[in-house]
C-alpha cells in the first residue's frame, strides 16, 4: 500500500540495476516505507526482492536513480562509507539464518561488533545482547553452538544478531522460509515485537501471501516496476 | 544471566627458539691426567721392610705410612674400605711381590702408583710349604695360597726391592735424586752387609738341619743353604700334646738341633725343647715393626744369634 | 586486530583437528632441519669429544670402528679380547698409563665396565654420593644409571646371567653399590663400574668357596696325597662380603685374563709417538687413535646428514605448499560466511585480517612446538641418535 504519511525511511525514485553479466534489470520507478513501519515486499522467485534489498542496504549501488535510506543517500556513498553505514544502521535476518557455525550463540549475536571498527564491543554492548537474548527466550542458550540449537533457536539468534546494534532498520530476506508453520508463527511474532518495541522499521521480503496481512505496508515487486529476467 | 567463563580463553604458548638448541648441552667433565701424582706427599708401605727402605731414603717432608695395627700380620691383615682408601690417596704405595698382603689381590688400587718391589728380583719365586692342592669343578687341579712371600730375608733380594723403591722415589721426586741415591747406597751396604755374614753363617750350618715354628723362612733358606722344616707354633702360646708328638715326629727324621721362632718362645716351651735337645734361636722376620729399634737393628741381631749359635762370633 | 585474532582463534579452536593437523605439519617442516642440524652436531661433538680425550687404544688386530665402539662407548661388538699381560707390558713400557676397560657383561641392561682406579680421574668423573671403589664386589654406578634404577650407596645389584639356559654357566654376582657418579653427559652415565678383578669375577674367572681342604665329608669327593676334590655341594659364593672375601682367588695366571682394550695414556707427545711406532707391525695387536676412527665415522654422518637436509627441505617446501593449499581450499568452502561478512559490513581488508589471524596463530603455535621439539631433542635426543649410531655402526 503506498501513500503512508510519515517520515520515510526508505526511498527509491527512478532507481535501475543491471547485473553486469545480464540476466537480471530492475527498475523501480517509486519506493517508499515510512519510519516506524512494518513492511513487506512480496513477488515471485526472481522477481528482484533480494536485489531490492541490497540496493537498499547499499550492498549494490543503482545503475541511475536515487536511494534513500534512513534519510541518507545511499547511491552517492564510497564503498567504505556504505560498508560502515549498513554495519551501524541496518540489521539483516537471513532466510538461511547465516549463523557462523564455530561461533556460541553469544559471540554469534556480537558477531557485527567485531567486523567493523565503528561499533565497539563493550560492557554495554554486552548487556544489550544479554537482555535481548533474554527477550527472545535464548538466555540459558548462549554457549551452545548453532548446531547444538533447533531451528527456531537459531532463527532467534539470527533476530538478536539483526538487532543488537540497535539500528534503525531491519532487512529481513524471507526470514522464516525454512521454519515450520508454528515456528514460522513464533518467529515472526518475536521479531514483530522487537521491532514494534524499538520501533525499528522492518521491510521483510518474502513470497508467503499468508503473511501480509500482519504488515501495514507490502510492496508487490511486479507491481513496482520493470523486472525482466 | 550467564556470565561467560574467560577461563578456556586462549592459552599462552611461550616459544623460545633456536638459540636453546644446543644451549642445554653439557660440556663433558676436564679430564685429570695427572692422577699418576696426587697431592697427597705420602708414601703408603703393606710390611714394615718397605716402609723402613722407603723413610731411609725418602726426604722428611714426605710422610711415610705403614698403617697396619699393632699385632696384627701384615701378610693377612684385612683393612677396611676406609683403609683402602688411605692408600689409593697416597702418592705411592709400596707392595711386596709374590701374593704378600692378601688384601691387595681385592682390593682396588691405583695402578699408576703401584710399585711391587720384588718384581723381577727373582726368576720364580719360591713356593709356600702351606700350599693345599685341591680339585673342584671342570678346571682341575688348583692351588691357593701359592708362594711364599717373606722376600726380604734374601737380602740381596731385599737390596733389589729397596732399588726399585729409589727408582720410584726419583720418578714422583726427581729434585731429591741425589739424596735419593745416597741413601740407597747407605741402605744397600748394610743389606750387603747382611748378606756376606749370612753366607758365612749359611756355610757354618750347612750340614745342620733347623725346625722353625712357621713357614717364613723360605727365602732365607734358599739364599743361604740352609736346611730349615717347618712348624705351626705360636711364640707366645703353651704347645699342646699333638705340638709335642708333631715335634718329635720331626727330629725322627730330620735330626735338627735348632729351631728358629720369630719370637721368644714361653718358658715351658723352650725347656721342652732343650729337654729334646733343641735350642730356641730368635730371628724376627720384622715383617711387623719391632718393638725395639728398627729393621736393620732387628736383622742386626738376627745375624748376630745365628753368628753366636755358630760359633762364628762371640755371643753379645 | 584483537576481534580479527578473537575470531580466527575461535575458527581454530573449533575445527581442532585440522588446526593440529596443520600446525604438527608446520612444527615438522619448521623444526626438524634445525633439530637435526643441532643433533648433528652436538652428536659429532659428543662423539668427537669422548674420542680425542682418549689418545690411544690398544687392543686386538681386528675392526678398529668395533673396538672404539665397544671400549669407548661401552656398546658391545664382540671384539676379541687382548689379555692382562698386555696392560701390564703397556705399565711396563714406563712410556704411558694403562687403563685396562672390560666388557661383555651387564646389571639390569646397563654395561658392566671393569677397569681401574685410574679410569675416573682419567675421565674427570667425581663422586657425587658414596666413594669410590675399594674392595672387590663393590660397583659404582653412572648418574643415569643411578637414576633409573633408583639406586644409591647401601643398595645391591645383580649382574645379568651370562646364560639363561645353559645350567653350568656362570650365576649372577651381586654387586654392592658404593657410589654414584656425578652426571658427565657421556656414555659412562649409563655404565656399572667394577674393578676389573670384579669383572673376571663376574665373568666366572674368579670365584670364593668353603675351604675346600677344611670341608666336610659331605663335600669332599676324595682326598689323594695333598689334593682334594670336592663334589658340587661344594658352595660357591655369589656374593663377595667380608666374611668370604679372603676365599675369593683366581687361578691361573691373571695376566693371561681377557681384557676388551688398553686406554693408553702416553706421558708426553714422544711418548706417544714411540709407542705407535713399537705397533705398527704387531701382528696381533693395533694401537689406534680413536680420534681418527670416529672421525671417518664423523665424516659418513655428515655426508648423510646433508642428504637427509635436502630430503627434508623438499618435504618441508611440499607441507608449506600443502599448507597454502589447504587454507585456500578451506576458504573457498567458507565463502557463504565471506558473504555474509560483506552484507553485514565488514570490508575486505578486515576479511584479510581474519584469515590472516588465522594463519599467523597457527604459523606462530608451530614455532613454539619447533622450539619445544628443539628443547627435548637437544635434552634427551642426543643419547638416542648416539646409541643408534654406534649400534648400527
Amino acid at each position: 500500500m503506498l501513500g503512508y504519511i510519515g517520515r520515510a525511511v526508505i526511498s527509491l525514485v527512478d532507481v535501475q540495476f543491471d547485473y553486469p553479466h545480464g540476466g537480471f534489470s530492475l527498475d523501480v520507478a517509486q519506493l517508499t516505507v515510512p519510519s516506524g513501519t512494518r513492511a513487506a515486499a512480496i513477488g515471485p522467485s526472481g522477481s528482484g526482492k533480494t536485489t531490492l534489498l541490497n540496493l537498499i542496504s547499499g550492498i549494490e549501488r543503482p545503475g541511475s536513480g536515487e536511494v534513500t535510506t534512513t534519510g541518507v543517500r545511499v547511491d552517492r556513498l564510497s564503498s567504505a562509507a556504505r560498508r560502515s553505514f549498513r554495519i551501524t544502521t541496518i540489521g539483516f535476518v537471513f532466510q538461511e539464518f547465516l549463523l557462523l557455525e564455530y561461533l556460541d550463540a553469544l559471540d554469534n549475536i556480537l558477531y557485527p561488533y567485531r567486523l567493523h571498527p565503528e561499533l565497539h564491543l563493550d560492557a554495554s554492548v554486552r548487556s544489550r545482547a544479554q537482555r535481548l537474548a533474554s527477550d527472545l527466550g535464548l538466555a540459558k542458550l548462549l554457549d551452545r553452538h548453532p548446531s547444538e540449537l533447533s531451528q527456531g533457536e537459531r532463527q532467534r539468534v539470527a533476530i538478536a544478531r539483526a538487532l543488537v546494534t540497535a539500528p534503525k532498520l531491519i532487512l529481513a530476506d524471507e526470514p522464516t522460509g525454512n521454519l515450520d508453520p508454528a515456528t514460522k508463527k513464533q518467529a515472526l511474532d518475536l521479531l514483530f515485537e522487537q521491532c514494534d518495541a524499538r520501533s525499528t522499521t522492518l521491510l521483510m521480503v518474502t513470497h508467503d501471501h499468508g503473511l501480509l496481512e500482519q504488515f501495514a505496508q507490502v510492496v508487490d515487486l511486479e507491481a513496482l516496476g520493470t523486472a525482466e529476467v | 544471566m550467564r556470565m561467560r567463563s574467560r577461563a578456556r580463553s586462549l592459552p599462552i604458548v611461550t616459544a623460545v627458539l633456536a638459540m636453546s638448541l644446543g644451549c642445554s648441552r653439557k660440556a663433558p667433565p676436564e679430564a685429570d691426567l695427572d692422577s699418576k701424582h696426587p697431592d697427597s706427599s705420602s708414601i703408603y708401605a703393606v710390611n714394615y721392610p718397605l716402609f723402613y727402605f722407603a723413610e731411609r731414603m725418602v726426604a722428611a717432608s714426605v710422610r711415610v705410612v705403614f698403617p697396619v695395627p699393632e699385632g696384627i700380620d701384615p701378610a693377612f691383615w684385612k683393612p677396611s674400605a676406609e683403609a683402602v682408601r688411605e692408600y689409593q690417596k697416597a702418592s705411592l704405595i709400596l707392595l711386596n711381590g709374590a701374593g704378600y698382603a692378601r688384601w691387595t689381590r681385592y682390593s682396588t688400587l691405583p695402578q699408576a702408583r703401584i710399585v711391587i718391589t720384588a718384581k723381577g728380583c727373582r726368576d720364580a719365586f719360591l713356593s709356600s710349604e702351606e700350599t693345599a692342592q685341591h680339585q673342584h669343578g671342570p678346571e682341575g687341579e688348583h692351588a691357593h695360597a701359592g708362594l711364599a712371600f717373606t722376600t726380604w730375608l734374601d737380602f740381596r733380594l731385599a737390596v733389589c726391592q729397596a732399588a726399585h723403591i729409589r727408582d720410584a722415589l726419583v720418578e714422583r721426586w726427581p729434585e731429591e735424586k741425589a739424596n735419593i741415591a745416597s741413601e740407597f747406597e747407605s741402605l744397600e751396604r748394610d743389606l750387603l752387609d747382611l748378606d756376606q755374614r749370612m753366607r758365612e753363617v749359611g756355610k757354618a750350618m750347612r750340614d745342620q738341619p733347623l725346625l722353625a715354628s712357621h713357614p717364613v723362612y723360605a727365602y732365607l733358606a734358599d739364599a743361604y743353604g740352609l736346611s730349615i722344616e717347618s712348624l705351626h707354633l705360636e711364640p707366645d702360646q703353651v704347645l699342646s700334646e699333638d705340638d709335642w708328638r708333631e715335634i718329635d715326629a720331626l727330629r725322627t727324621q730330620h735330626h735338627a738341633r735348632r729351631m728358629l721362632w720369630e719370637a721368644p718362645p714361653l718358658e715351658a716351651t723352650e725347656s721342652g725343647l732343650i729337654a729334646r735337645g733343641l735350642t730356641s734361636l730368635v730371628f724376627d722376620p720384622a715383617a711387623r715393626r719391632p718393638s725395639e729399634g728398627d729393621f736393620m737393628a732387628a736383622m742386626k741381631a738376627n745375624v748376630d744369634r745365628l753368628e753366636c749359635a755358630t760359633g762364628i762370633k762371640e755371643c753379645r | 586486530m584483537r576481534d580479527s585474532i578473537y575470531l580466527a582463534w575461535r575458527y581454530l579452536r573449533h575445527h581442532r583437528a585440522k588446526t593440529l593437523l596443520l600446525v604438527l605439519s608446520l612444527s615438522l617442516f619448521l623444526g626438524l632441519p634445525l633439530v637435526m642440524r643441532a643433533m648433528s652436531h652436538a652428536t659429532q661433538q659428543s662423539l668427537v669429544s669422548r674420542a680425542e680425550s682418549t689418545p690411544l687404544l690398544l687392543g686386538k688386530k681386528g675392526s678398529s670402528l668395533d673396538l672404539v665402539v665397544e671400549a669407548l662407548y661401552f656398546h658391545l661388538k664382540d671384539v676379541e679380547p687382548i689379555s692382562g699381560a698386555d696392560v701390564d707390558a703397556m705399565q711396563a713400557t714406563g712410556l704411558a698409563l694403562g687403563i685396562p676397560i672390560r666388557t661383555g657383561l651387564s646389571a639390569r641392561n646397563f654395561p658392566l665396565v671393569g677397569t681401574s682406579l685410574d679410569y675416573f680421574p682419567f675421565r674427570g668423573l667425581r663422586i657425587a654420593a658414596g666413594r669410590e671403589l675399594a674392595i672387590m664386589g663393590e660397583c659404582v654406578l653412572g648418574a643415569e644409571a643411578a637414576e633409573t634404577l633408583g639406586l644409591g650407596p647401601g643398595d645391591a645389584l645383580l649382574t645379568s646371567p651370562s646364560t639363561l639356559f645353559d645350567l653350568a654357566g656362570v650365576y649372577p654376582l651381586k654387586l654392592h653399590v658404593i657410589g654414584v657418579l656425578e652426571r658427565s653427559y657421556g656414555p659412562d652415565d649409563e655404565a656399572v663400574f667394577v674393578d676389573l678383578k670384579t669383572a673376571w669375577v663376574g665373568e666366572g674367572l674368579g670365584h670364593g668357596h668353603q675351604d675346600v681342604a677344611r670341608a666336610g665329608p659331605d663335600v669332599v669327593l676324595k682326598r689323594q696325597g695333598g689334593t682334594v676334590t670336592a663334589n658340587a655341594k661344594l658352595v660357591q659364593y655369589n656374593e663377595v662380603t667380608e666374611s668370604n672375601l679372603d676365599s675369593f682367588h683366581f687361578h691361573g695366571d691373571r695376566s693371561t685374563y681377557p681384557v676388551t682394550a688398553v686406554i693408553v695414556v702416553p706421558h708426553d707427545e714422544k711418548a706417544g709417538v714411540l709407542l705407535r711406532g713399537r705397533f705398527i707391525d704387531a701382528p696381533t695387536r693395533q694401537l689406534l687413535r680413536p680420534a681418527q676412527v670416529v672421525d671417518s665415522l664423523n665424516k659418513q654422518i655428515f655426508r648423510f646428514e646433508r642428504v637427509l637436509q635436502i630430503v627434508v627441505w623438499t618435504v618441508g617446501l611440499a607441507t608449506a605448499l600443502m599448507f597454502v593449499l589447504v587454507m585456500v581450499l578451506s576458504w573457498r568452502l567458507r565463502a557463504e560466511e565471506l558473504r555474509t561478512m560483506t552484507r553485514l559490513g565488514c570490508s575486505r581488508w578486515k576479511a584479510a585480517q581474519i584469515m590472516g589471524a588465522e594463519i599467523a596463530i597457527m604459523v606462530g603455535a608451530s614455532i613454539a612446538l619447533a622450539a619445544i621439539l628443539g628443547i627435548v631433542m637437544a635434552q634427551y635426543g642426543e643419547t638416542w641418535i648416539q646409541n643408534l649410531i654406534l649400534r648400527g655402526s
